[in-house]
C-alpha cells in the first residue's frame, strides 16, 4: 500500500504552506488608525481610494477596514454615487 | 435642533442670475416656510460629473448647512427640490448623530491605544529575557 502523503523512502512530505514562503504585512483599518469619526461623502478624494479600476468598492478583505469603518465608507460612497461625486461604474 | 446639509446639484447651461435664483428660493424656503436658522451656504462652482445626467458633464454644486426643529422640514424642502426642474440631484443628510458617534470613536480610540500600549510593555519584557538567555 502507497500512501500519497509519503515519498519512496516513507517520509512525510513536507506540505507547501504559503505562510512558508510569503512575507505578509499586517492589515489595519486606516481610518481607526487615525481616529476618524465618521467618514464624510463629500471627501471625494479619500473615497476614490476605495474604489476599483471598474469602481466598486474595495472589499474589507483587501483593504483592512475594520466593520465599523467598512459600513460608513460604503454608505458614504453610496451617497457620493447619487450626486455623481463618484462613479457607478467605470468601463 | 437638529443639524442637516442639503446638497443641490444643477445644470451648467444654467446663466449667473437663474443660479441665484435657485439658491435664494432654497434658501428663503428654509428660513421662511420651514423653520431653518443657522444657514450657511457654499458654493463648490462647477465640477465635472462622475457620469452624465441629463446628457450634462457638469454640474454647478452648492451646499446648503442649516438646523431646524421642524419635523416636517427636510420634507418640505426636498419637496420644493423635486418641483423645481432645473434641479439635476439632491441629497440631504443628517449630520448631528454623526457629531454625537464622535465622542463614542474618539473613547473606542484612546481605548485601543491603550491596549496597543500595554501589549508594546509585554514584548519588551519577552525580548529581554530572550536576550539573557543567549548570554
Amino acid at each position: 500500500m502507497s500512501d500519497p502523503r509519503k515519498d519512496a523512502k516513507g517520509a512525510k512530505k513536507k506540505r507547501f504552506y504559503k505562510k512558508d514562503y510569503l512575507f505578509k504585512r499586517k492589515k489595519y483599518c486606516k481610518f481607526c488608525d487615525t481616529g476618524v469619526a465618521f467618514i464624510d461623502y463629500k471627501d471625494v478624494k479619500l473615497l476614490s481610494g476605495y474604489l476599483r479600476e471598474r469602481a466598486k468598492i474595495v472589499p474589507r478583505r483587501i483593504s483592512g477596514t475594520c466593520a465599523i469603518h467598512q459600513r460608513q465608507l460604503t454608505a458614504a460612497i453610496k451617497r457620493a454615487r447619487l450626486l455623481a461625486l463618484l462613479p457607478f461604474t467605470q468601463d | 435642533m437638529r443639524h442637516y446639509e442639503t446638497m443641490v446639484v444643477l445644470p451648467p447651461n444654467l446663466g449667473e442670475a437663474d443660479l441665484e435664483a435657485v439658491v435664494s428660493q432654497v434658501e428663503k424656503d428654509l428660513l421662511e416656510r420651514f423653520g431653518g436658522q443657522n444657514l450657511a451656504i457654499h458654493r463648490w462652482g462647477k465640477r465635472t460629473l462622475a457620469y452624465p445626467i441629463r446628457k450634462f458633464t457638469e454640474g454647478y454644486y452648492v451646499l446648503f448647512e442649516y438646523d431646524s426643529d421642524r419635523e416636517d422640514c427636510v420634507a418640505g424642502v426636498e419637496q420644493r427640490l423635486r418641483l423645481n426642474e432645473s434641479v439635476m440631484r439632491y441629497l440631504t443628510v443628517r449630520r448631528d448623530e454623526e457629531f454625537r458617534s464622535e465622542a463614542k470613536m474618539k473613547a473606542r480610540t484612546a481605548k485601543r491605544r491603550r491596549h496597543a500600549e500595554e501589549e508594546d510593555v509585554d514584548l519588551g519584557d519577552t525580548f529581554s529575557e530572550e536576550d539573557q538567555d543567549v548570554e
